[in-house]
Formats: structure tokens, C-alpha cells, sequence
């Protein structure tokens, strides 16, 4: 069993570096991706500076390619917060019709992600960008700063990061410098599942179960609906349960079998994959090498 | 329950750390299976390569740096706070323990204790660290032999007790193997103790903060609509409603009314709930106040000495100017002094006039003006600060406060400072001096307590008394004192008036005062 009593303290530890970034900057935003961390990141901020609103606007960026349930969310959230939104949207390059089969995911991002988002900052002179990463997603961020430095041209130097003592945070910039927050560092995925639960969070319809049209493209199932260029996806036409465990731009957003069709279901899949890690170390305690490999056989 | 416990760990690549971290992960299924995948070497399970972002930052000369794990047992989530081990990394080492409550301390069993052991030893005691987990590793390498790891465990436990550390728990593991590790294994059974997961789970949280006077620096005030809270993570103690609390450095009180949280209202909480306080009266508070329990406030101070990590590749000179910023303010201050540097392997200290990159020294700061601090071994929160480069705004140094100017420093006028053995008389004089000049001076007293017939008696003139306390580091004041103006509350809390706390003993103050203002009744 996990035990939830953790919880209590990240959403401590989440809402004191909200309040640091509130009082030690300028001009914060919020980037605001609609997911299931943003939602969470949201939340997080209401409580922090309730009863009075959140004091920094939510910044989406907006590819033009983006669900239209995560549109419509993203702007019923806007909503109920009671936050202004700002939407970075690089017309030019979608007008232009800019797509990753085109240019490659690379370029694609760089055009439409990249671009916008470090436009929207300078324009607006935000000086804290709030995110909602964490240290779990991979190895290379397990080393990230909850303040992270970034110089005049928006660039993160890894040799020049800043130490992190206590909770004293060096928030002292020049002009035109920033920095990154991320007040979700030291959560798991776990933990945001169970929060969502825990405090009846909305999601993204998308991230439950259900019939879509899909298709198998390079071992992975690519969504038809709103995808904008599925005429050039090859292969054939599946109607399949399934859910997305994470949201981004429809044509680069692979879905994943599923009947996990609402939060306890989610839970548990997510769960699920842990339990058979647990269920093959159980015959594998006190063990050597060997009875590892077998293990590991049994994982792949 | 807040069940978080936060460990530092360090050492090299070649020590068995990698392989150590690898095994607590896997064995308490903290090991994503596409991760897995990543381990698999030769056809064998490399645990080491779960941690080897470092070797991987070493070979593109990326700053070695602090990594964070998670894991998550029966008990509690365990954040693991990894760093490298060799002097070079010092700073990285007091980055990963500043705020951790354990550290687990890597011994080599077949090469014995090593500089890195010690070094990381010294880093987790400068750094407070609560607890202490000595790992005698590879074990398997000397025959899982008890007499090698009892020479370990008594030579270690010596120099650990050279640091005033008596109470760590010492494990003979073979990460390799898995023994002891989480599962104990059938190779050691002449060990009786904890396995490390063991350990790690049956450490008490907090234990020492929650204990501590209540604390809590200002982080924001919420405003909405007939609404003023004040915001803040509680640092040490707790509170509850109803509780009398004060305004440092204003010395301005005040009951505590609601006590809102994340989870809602609450009567009552405990030290790293963030919470938003609301009081039955306006208080003049912004962020860089620190609220305080009326009976024990911290020391105001402008000058202080301190235990320094310095991190930057310019080494520190006396007569440098800082920005300093600690959990309740930030402000400009300068390094007058330094009285020395610590060799961290042989604990010898050094008369030097430069602290280099790496180094802990001990130091004296002047700051702009007086805040509420305390020692870092009486409050982590309040008696930590970094030090920052006014410039190029680098983060300079990691600071913890050992001693604080005994004296209310003056400077600004109007201003009463009797230094050395004072008598009744010059006290007297002074109180006569301040009462002519000012219709409601401030004092400051010592005493272990403060009497009622004095309390009584200044309160009746309208004098502001500040009681010293003898207090663990004597750093803490009582404040006697309500229904201040504010121009007294600002001089007070700058410490304009002031007499030295060595003047008179508390009996004889209280009789001082006594007889001054009621005319000699008292004799």
C-alpha cells in the first residue's frame, strides 16, 4: 500500500514556492498546458492565495493543433479560476501550414512551441515562468533546479545553475534575465494522480477511455479525430477503447488502449504497472543474479 | 502525519553509491519498467547505471551536481538528495544535506574509512543534520566478516564523536548482493540491527522543530475584500488560535484569529504547514517580518558570526560586501573579518585572509541593520542564511550562524550603550537620562525572568523593557512590553536604545527600577 500522508507536505512545499515567486518577482506567469499538472499547478495556486484570486496570468501556448476538448477546457478553467489567459499562437507558421510530417518534430516545435512561448515572455517582460515539470519524468531532470536561471536570451546553462540551500531561493536577476519555477519538482506521477482524486479535480475528457478512431503508424496508435493530415497516415482504420496519458498537439499525441474510463480507473491502471513490478520482486527477495534476469525476462 | 524524510547521500563512482541508491530503488519497486530496460548489462541487472547521470555529466564536464530520487516505502516517501563525494564537490555535498534529516554515510569495508566518508560526516554535522546512518558497504568483499566492520564501526564512531555526533546507527550491507540493504539477507547473522530500509523508515520526523519556539517569516499578505491575511510556511513550533504572537523586528502583538490551510481551517498547526494567519487587530506587517511567540522572540542583531561554504571560484576577502538574504529578509552586509578555515579532513582550523572555493571558514558579518536571527544550532530556519554577489548576483555562500552580538547594536541616535561592569548607580543615571529626554524610553534587561513588580512598575510609566533571557545560546529576548508607539517601536527594534545586558543582574534591575519610579520605597 502507499500511504497518501506525503501528499499533504508537497502541497505545502508547492504552495511556499508559489508565494516566493508572488512576492520575489516582478511579473510572474503561469504556463498553463492543460494537462493533468497544469491542473494540478492551478489548484495549487488558487489555494495558496486564497480568498483573494491568483495574482499572475496563465500563459497557453496554442499550436493550432491542439485537441479541441483541451481548447474548450483550458478556457472553462480560465473561467472558474477566475484568471486571465493569454494564448501564444505563432500565426505566421500556422498560416504558413507548419506540421511535424513536413518539418519534422524538431522544427515543427521549434516553430510553433518554441518561438511563441519565448515571443510571449518578452513581450510581456515576465521575469518567473511557473511550470508545472517534475523531477521523476526522466534522468535529466532529476538535477533541475526549483528556481532555474535562464540569461537574457531565455538559454538555460547547465554550469551556471545556482545552489539550492533550505528554502532560501537566490531570486535576484538583471534585466532581461528570468527564471523557470517549477513548484511540482519533487512530485511523482503518482502523487498527481492521487491529488487529482483526492481534491475532485476536472481533466481533460481525453485523458479517460473511450472509442476513438485510430491508427497503427511505427508501433504506436495515432488518434484520427481533428487530426488535421490523417489522409496521410497510412494503414487502416481501428475503433478502439483508449485514453491519452499525456496532451499535446493532436498529430504528435499517441493514445494508449485502455478501459480506464475515470479517475479511480486511471488510478488503478497506473498502479497496475507498479503491482507487477512488485508481484515479480516478491519471488525474487533474497535472490541472486540469476533469479534478477528472470525478473527482468518476465518485465519485457 | 506529513511523512516526508529527506536524506542526503554522497561519494565517488567507484565507492558503491551508484550501486547502493540502485538497490534501495529496485527493491522498493521505485524503478520505472522502461527504466529497467535501460539497466540491463551483459545480460546482467547493472544497478549502478540508475544513477549514472553523473558519470555521464563527468565525461561532458557539466558542474557535478545534486540529484534527486524518489522513493516510496510502506512507511513514508524518502527524497534522496545524491551528491559526489570528493573535496571539489563540497559545496554540492552542503547543497544535498542543507536540508535533508538524515544522512547515509558510505564506509568502504575492504579500503576502510576514507577522506570522502569524513568529509561527508562534517558537511551533515555542520549542516545540523539530525541523523546519522553509517553504511559499512561491501561487505561481500571481506567475507561478510563481523570483526572487519566492528574495527569500522569504533574507529568511525570516534571521529563522529570528534563532531558531537554519539547516536548513529552503523549497517554492515553489500549493495552488490542486497544484504541488509532492504532485505536482510542469510550472509550476516551476527547483525541484529536495522536493515536500511529499516533505518530510513523508523527515523522520527521533525522531531526538533516541532519542538522549537514558534517562527514563521512573512511571505506574502493576502488582501481581498474586508480581507488581510498574512502567508507563510510555519518554520519551527506551531500555533494556534488564540495564540499571542509578535511582529519582529516591530515588536508589535497580537492573537491569532483563523488559521486557514490547504486542507482547510484549523485551531491548531505544526512546523511546514503553510498557512494564512488572520489577528484581532491591524498589524503594520509585510513580507521580511518574522512572526514569533511573545515569550521567546529571537535576537535582533546587526552583526553576527558565522560558518561559511563558499561556493564560488572568487575566494571571499574580509571587507567584502554581500547581499544577504536569509528566511525573514534580505539586506546589504559586509564580511569584516575572517577568524578561520576548517581543513575538513583533519578538522584543523587556520588563521587565513581568504576563503577559497569549497572551503568552510568561520567569519564575522556586519549587516545594514538589525534583524531577527538566531543560531543555526537553535533554528535551522532563522539561523540560516545564503550570501549573494550584489553584481553579478551569484549565489556566494551558504551560511550558518553561530553567534550573535550580544549587544543591541546602536549607531543611529538616540542612543544609550554602557559597556563593561557597570554599577547600580550608572544604571540609574541612565534611566533618569532616558526618562528626562523621552516621555517612553525602551530598556533593555537581563534576567532569567522578569518580575511582576518590575513589570508592573515600568508598564505603569509607559517604559518599554526588553528582558535578555539567558536561553539556550542567549539569543532570545522576552518582551515585556505592549501598547508601544510607533516611533518607540522603531527605535527599539533597531536597537537605538540600548544598555549592555551585562550591567546588572536581574534582582538588582528589578530593585532599580522599583525604587526609581516609586521613590525609594522599595529599599
Amino acid at each position: 500500500m502507499l500511504t497518501t500522508s506525503h501528499i499533504d507536505a508537497l502541497e505545502d512545499e508547492a504552495i511556499h514556492i508559489l508565494r516566493e515567486v508572488a512576492a520575489e518577482f516582478q511579473k510572474p506567469v503561469l504556463l498553463y498546458s492543460v494537462g493533468k499538472d497544469s491542473t494540478v499547478l492551478l489548484h495549487l495556486a488558487k489555494k495558496a492565495f486564497a480568498p483573494a484570486s491568483i495574482p499572475f496570468p496563465l500563459l497557453h501556448v496554442d499550436t493550432g493543433y491542439k485537441f479541441p476538448e483541451m481548447i474548450a477546457f483550458r478556457d472553462e478553467m480560465a473561467r472558474q479560476y477566475g484568471v486571465r489567459l493569454i494564448v501564444a499562437r505563432n500565426e505566421m507558421a500556422i498560416e504558413a501550414g507548419a506540421n511535424p510530417l513536413d518539418l519534422g518534430t524538431d522544427a515543427c516545435c521549434a516553430q510553433l512551441k518554441t518561438q511563441p512561448l519565448l515571443e510571449a515572455l518578452r513581450k510581456h517582460a515576465f521575469d518567473a515562468a511557473i511550470g508545472g515539470a517534475r523531477r521523476d519524468e526522466e534522468k535529466s531532470r532529476a538535477k533541475e533546479r526549483i528556481f532555474s536561471f535562464r540569461d537574457q536570451h531565455g538559454q538555460w546553462d547547465p554550469r551556471n545553475q545556482r545552489p539550492e540551500l533550505w528554502k532560501l531561493w537566490n531570486s535576484r536577476l538583471k534585466q532581461g534575465e528570468s527564471v523557470r519555477v517549477f513548484p511540482l519538482s519533487n512530485w511523482t506521477e503518482r502523487d498527481i494522480w492521487q491529488y487529482l482524486r483526492r481534491e475532485s479535480l476536472p481533466l481533460v475528457p481525453l485523458y479517460f477511455a473511450k472509442e476513438r478512431p485510430l491508427k497503427r503508424v511505427n508501433q504506436q496508435w495515432l488518434p484520427l479525430e481533428n487530426h488535421p493530415l490523417h489522409h496521410r497516415l497510412e494503414g487502416e482504420e481501428h475503433w478502439i477503447s483508449c485514453r491519452f496519458r499525456t496532451l499535446g498537439c493532436v498529430p504528435c499525441t499517441a493514445a494508449h488502449p485502455s478501459h480506464a474510463a475515470n479517475l479511480d480507473e486511471v488510478i488503478a491502471e497506473v498502479q497496475a504497472a507498479t503491482t507487477s513490478e512488485r508481484g515479480g520482486r516478491l519471488i525474487d527477495q533474497g535472490s541472486d543474479d540469476a533469479m534478477e534476469r528472470k525478473k527482468q525476462a518476465g518485465y519485457f | 502525519m506529513r511523512d516526508v524524510l529527506r536524506v542526503s547521500t554522497a561519494g565517488s563512482v567507484d565507492d558503491g553509491k551508484s550501486t547502493l541508491i540502485g538497490r534501495l530503488l529496485y527493491e522498493t519497486q521505485n524503478v520505472a519498467s522502461d527504466q529497467l530496460k535501460q539497466l540491463e548489462h551483459k545480460g546482467e541487472l547493472d544497478l549502478s547505471r540508475l544513477t549514472d547521470g553523473l558519470r555521464a555529466e563527468r565525461e561532458q564536464g557539466i558542474t557535478i551536481d545534486v540529484a534527486f530520487r524518489y522513493l516510496n516505502t510502506s512507511e513514508r516517501r524518502i527524497v534522496l538528495a545524491d551528491s559526489p563525494g570528493h573535496a571539489a564537490y563540497t559545496r554540492n555535498m552542503a547543497t544535498a544535506a542543507s536540508d535533508s534529516d538524515c544522512a547515509v554515510i558510505l564506509l568502504d569495508a575492504q579500503r576502510g574509512i576514507r577522506d570522502q566518508s569524513r568529509r561527508h560526516a562534517l558537511i551533515a554535522s555542520t549542516m545540523n543534520t539530525a541523523h546519522l546512518i553509517v553504511v559499512v558497504n561491501k561487505m561481500d568483499l571481506v567475507d561478510y566478516r563481523q570483526s572487519v566492520f566492528q574495527r569500522l564501526e569504533d574507529d568511525f564512531g570516534r571521529y563522529l564523536a570528534s563532531l558531537g555526533k554519539t547516536d548513529a546507527i552503523t549497517i554492515p550491507v553489500s549493495a552488490l548482493k542486497g544484504d541488509n540493504v532492504v532485505v536482510r539477507g542469510a550472509s550476516m547473522g551476527w547483525y541484529q540491527g536495522p536493515t536500511l530500509l529499516e533505518a530510513l523508515e523508523a527515523i522520527p520526523l521533525n522531531r526538533d522543530r516541532k519542538t522549537q519556539a514558534f517562527r514563521m517569516p512573512v511571505q506574502w499578505i493576502a488582501r481581498s475584500e474586508g480581507y488581510r491575511g498574512i502567508s507563510g510556511t510555519v518554520a519551527s513550533g506551531h500555533i494556534a488560535v488564540g495564540d499571542e504572537v509578535l511582529v519582529m523586528p516591530s515588536g508589535q502583538g497580537a492573537r491569532v484569529a483563523s488559521i486557514a490551510t490547504a486542507r482547510g481551517g484549523a485551531e491548531r498547526v505544526d512546523a511546514d504547514t503553510a498557512v494564512t494567519l488572520t489577528f484581532d487587530r491591524d498589524l503594520d506587517v509585510s513580507r521580511g517580518h518574522l512572526l514569533v511567540h511573545h515569550h521567546l522572540p529571537p535576537k535582533l542583531t546587526d552583526r553576527l558570526q558565522a560558518r561559511l561554504v563558499w561556493f564560488h571560484s572568487e575566494p571571499l576577502q574580509p571587507g567584502q560586501h554581500v547581499w544577504l538574504k536569509s528566511a525573514a529578509s534580505g539586506l546589504a552586509a559586509i564580511v569584516e573579518r575572517i577568524d578561520h578555515v576548517l581543513d575538513v579532513d583533519s578538522l584543523n582550523t587556520r588563521a587565513a585572509d581568504r576563503l577559497e572555493l569549497n572551503e568552510l571558514g568561520l567569519v564575522q558579518l556586519k549587516m545594514h541593520r538589525a534583524i531577527p536571527i538566531e543560531r543555526y544550532v537553535d533554528n535551522k530556519t532563522t539561523g540560516s542564511f545564503i550570501l549573494i554577489d550584489p553584481v553579478d548576483n551569484h549565489t556566494l555562500a551558504a551560511g550558518m550562524v553561530t553567534d550573535l552580538d550580544s549587544d543591541l547594536k546602536s549607531g543611529l541616535p538616540p542612543s544609550v550603550t554602557i559597556r563593561g561592569e557597570a554599577d547600580v548607580t550608572v544604571f540609574a543615571r541612565v534611566l533618569q537620562a532616558l526618562l528626562a529626554r523621552h516621555s517612553k524610553p525602551a530598556l533593555v534587561l537581563t534576567g532569567r525572568e522578569h518580575p511582576e513588580s518590575v513589570d508592573l512598575a515600568v508598564r505603569s510609566v509607559g517604559v518599554i523593557a526588553l528582558w535578555t533571557h539567558p536561553h539556550p545560546g542567549d539569543s532570545t529576548w522576552a518582551v515585556v512590553f505592549e501598547e508601544m508607539d510607533d516611533d518607540q517601536k522603531v527605535r527599539v527594534a533597531e536597537g537605538r536604545i540600548s544598555i549592555n545586558r551585562h550591567l546588572v543582574s536581574p534582582e538588582e534591575a528589578a530593585l532599580i527600577v522599583a525604587r526609581h519610579l516609586d521613590g525609594g520605597r522599595h529599599e
